[in-house]
C-alpha cells in the first residue's frame, strides 16, 4: 500500500486583520506542497488540508490540486475564527486522523505570525513524533528521511513512520503541474470531526494582542561616511 | 505575589520557572548559560524557584567545573538531572522528549524558557503543545511594576508587535531566548539536585549521517551583510567585500539566491536561515515580511536601497538611499579606514 501524505496548509495573511499575502503560501508552506508533491511523485498518495473560510482557503487548496495533489479537504466553523494553536492543532489533527496518514507535512513557520506551534501541537495531538526544521524529505520503508541543521552541522536522521515533518527550504523541484478534470474540494465540519465548537475555546489572551510596531523610520544618512561614524558611535562596529 | 484578581490571578505554579539546558561535552552549552542568565532574572523578578534541567546519560561527577556547579555558579537554585542520550546526541523531540516530560511532571513550572537553538526550536512548541500552554519564540522580555513580566514578539516581518503579560496567561508559558543576547547570570555553588530515573527511548539508526553545515558562520555572526533582489552581478562582488570589510559574514535574500546569486546555505529568510547578529546590513532589499521575520528584533538593520519608498526604510535603524555599486564600496573604505 502507498504511503499516505497529508499536507496541512494555510492563506498566508499580510496583517493580524486576515489581509491576504501577495503571495498565496508562506515559503516553509510552498516547500511542504513541493515535498509532498515529490513524494506523490515517487508514489506516494497526497491529500491536503486547509482549516479556514472557502473565500480564504479555497485558493489554496485549488493551488494544490491544481499541482496533482490527490485530495483537497476543507475544515471551517465560525467557530474556529480567533482560536489559539492548540484549537488549529486539534482541527488538523482530527481531520489527518479522518484522512488517514502515515506523514504529515506542514511548513515550519509561517512568514506573518511565524510562530511554529501548529505542526508540534498536531503531532502531540495524534500523538506521533515530530521533526521540525526539515531540510527535505524521503521516504524509505517505513520510515522518513530528513536532513537539517544542527549546531554547525547538517544531521541526516531517520524518523520511524507515521510522523510530521515541519518542513523549511525544500530542495524538491516543482514537478509538472497535472491539471485534472473533476478534482473537487471536499469539507468537513466539526461535527462531522466530532468536536465542539466551544471546545475550541477563544483564547487569544494566550497569544498576545498585536498592535503596529511602534518604531521610528529609519534614521537617513547622507553618505557611507556618516553611516559607519554612527554605527562606531553605537558600538556596532570597531 | 498578589493572589486573586479575578482572571490576571499569578497562578502558584509561578513558584517554579524551568529552564532546559543542553550540553556541549560535559559543560552547559554557551546559549544554555545565557537562557539561565535571564530565566535567573526573570525568577528573581517574580520570587520563583529556578529549576535547570539537564538530560544526560549518567550523571555528572561531583567536581568543581561538572555541570551542576556550572549551573549553580550561573543562577539555578535547583537542579533536575534526568536520563538522556550520551552528549555527541544533540536534542531534537525524538531523543529528548520524553525526558523533559518527566522533568515537568516532577517540577510543575509556569514559565518554561529554552535557548533558541535547533534543539530548543524543536522541543519548545511540543511542551508548550503538551502543557495546554502559550509559546512564545524569541521575545522580547519587558520588566514592569508590580511583577508585570511581558513577553513581546515581533510579527509580520516587524509590522505588528504581538505582546503577552505573563499575568494574563492561565496556563504555563513555553519561551525560547535567542543566543547571543542575554548575559550569564552569577549564583552560588549550593544547588539541591534532583536526580529521576528513566533512561532515554532508545531510536536505533536514528542519526543516518552528519556533515558540516558550509553555512554555519551565519548562526553565531555578529555582523550580517545580505544582497537583495535589487543586487546586480557586478554589484554582489562589492557586497561581499563589504561583509568582510566589516569583519561580517555575507548573506543572500531569497530572490537572490534565485537569480543565482550566493549559496543557498546563506539564503536569510523565514524558510531559510535564521539570523541574529548586532549589526544586519540589507542592500538592495525591499523588507520583505519572508525576509525580515527571520532576522531577531534586536539587530540594529542598515538599509541601502535606490528606492527611496521601499518599505526596508520603515523598518530599519539608518537607511542610505542609492546605488549599492556606488555605497557599498564608500562604506567598506570608511570602515577600514577608521579602524583603530
Amino acid at each position: 500500500m502507498s504511503t499516505r501524505v497529508v499536507v496541512l496548509l494555510r492563506r498566508l495573511n499580510a496583517a493580524p486583520d486576515g489581509t491576504r499575502a501577495e503571495t498565496l503560501l508562506g515559503s516553509c508552506d510552498d516547500a511542504a506542497l513541493r515535498v509532498g508533491l515529490s513524494l506523490r511523485g515517487g508514489g506516494a498518495r497526497l491529500a491536503v488540508i486547509a482549516a479556514g473560510p472557502p473565500e480564504r482557503e479555497d485558493e489554496v487548496l485549488r493551488h494544490a490540486l491544481d499541482a496533482g495533489a490527490d485530495r483537497a479537504l476543507r475544515v471551517y466553523d465560525g467557530s474556529l475564527e480567533g482560536v489559539d494553536y492548540h484549537g488549529v492543532a486539534r482541527v488538523l489533527a482530527a481531520a489527518t486522523k479522518q484522512l488517514g496518514f502515515d506523514l504529515v507535512l506542514i511548513g515550519d513557520r509561517s512568514a506573518d505570525e511565524g510562530q511554529g506551534a501548529v505542526g508540534p501541537a498536531v503531532a502531540e495531538a495524534l500523538s506521533v513524533p515530530h521533526l521540525s526544521a526539515a531540510l527535505d524529505v524521503q521516504l524509505d520503508d517505513d520510515a522518513a528521511i530528513a536532513r537539517r541543521r544542527d549546531d554547525g552541522h547538517v544531521r541526516t536522521l531517520r524518523l520511524p513512520l507515521p510522523a510530521l515533518i515541519a518542513v523549511t527550504r525544500s530542495a524538491a523541484e516543482a514537478p509538472s503541474v497535472t491539471l485534472r478534470e473533476g478534482a473537487v474540494i471536499e469539507s468537513l465540519s466539526l461535527d462531522e470531526l466530532g468536536i465542539q465548537a466551544p471546545e475550541l475555546r477563544h483564547r487569544l489572551r494566550c497569544v498576545g494582542a498585536a498592535i503596529p510596531a511602534d518604531r521610528a523610520p529609519a534614521t537617513m544618512l547622507a553618505g557611507a561616511g556618516e553611516l559607519i561614524a554612527r554605527l562606531r558611535d553605537d558600538r556596532l562596529l570597531p | 505575589m498578589p493572589s486573586s484578581q479575578g482572571g490576571g490571578t499569578l497562578p502558584p505554579r509561578v513558584a517554579n520557572i524551568l529552564v532546559y539546558i543542553e550540553l556541549s561535552g560535559d559543560r552547559p552549552s554557551d546559549a544554555s548559560l545565557e537562557a539561565l542568565g535571564e530565566a535567573r532574572r526573570i525568577a528573581s523578578f517574580l520570587g520563583a524557584t529556578l529549576y535547570a534541567v539537564v538530560a544526560c546519560a549518567s550523571p555528572p561527577r561531583y567536581a568543581s567545573d561538572d555541570a551542576i556547579a556550572v549551573l549553580g555558579r550561573h543562577g539555578a537554585d535547583k537542579i533536575v538531572l534526568c536520563g538522556g542520550p550520551d552528549a555527541s546526541t544533540p536534542p531534537t523531540y525524538l531523543t529528548h522528549g520524553s525526558s523533559l516530560a518527566a522533568a515537568l511532571e516532577r517540577v510543575p513550572a509556569a514559565l518554561i524558557v529554552m535557548a533558541a537553538t535547533p534543539g530548543g526550536r524543536d522541543l519548545a512548541p511540543r511542551v508548550a503543545a503538551r502543557l495546554g500552554g502559550a509559546f512564545v519564540p524569541e521575545p522580547t522580555i519587558e520588566y514592569g511594576g508590580a511583577s508585570e513580566l511581558v513577553l513581546s514578539r515581533a510579527v509580520y516581518g516587524r509590522r505588528y508587535d504581538r505582546r503577552l503579560s505573563a499575568m494574563d496567561v492561565e496556563r504555563p508559558i513555553v519561551t525560547t531566548l535567542t543566543p547571543g543576547w542575554y548575559p550569564p547570570a552569577a549564583g552560588d555553588d549550593e544547588v539541591d539536585v534532583i536526580l529521576l530515573g528513566g533512561g532515554a527511548p532508545r531510536v536505533p539508526g536514528y542519526e543516518v549521517a552528519r556533515e558540516r553545515d558550509p553555512g554555519a558562520a551565519l548562526d553565531t555572526a555578529r555582523v550580517v551583510v545580505t544582497a537583495g533582489a535589487g543586487v546586480s552581478v557586478a554589484e554582489y562582488a562589492l557586497v561581499r567585500e563589504l561583509a568582510e570589510a566589516l569583519g561580517g559574514e555575507i548573506a543572500v535574500t531569497r530572490e537572490a539566491v534565485r537569480r543565482g546569486l550566493g549559496s543557498p546555505e546563506r539564503e536569510v529568510g523565514v524558510g531559510a536561515r535564521r539570523v541574529s547578529p548586532r549589526l544586519y546590513v540589507a542592500c538592495g532589499a525591499s523588507g520583505s515580511a519572508e525576509h525580515l521575520g527571520a532576522v531577531s528584533p534586536g539587530a540594529r538593520i542598515v538599509a541601502i536601497n535606490r528606492d527611496p519608498a521601499a518599505p526596508i526604510f520603515r523598518l530599519a535603524a539608518y537607511g542610505l538611499v542609492g546605488d549599492v555599486g556606488a555605497i557599498a564600496p564608500e562604506m567598506a573604505a570608511a570602515a577600514r579606514a577608521g579602524r583603530s
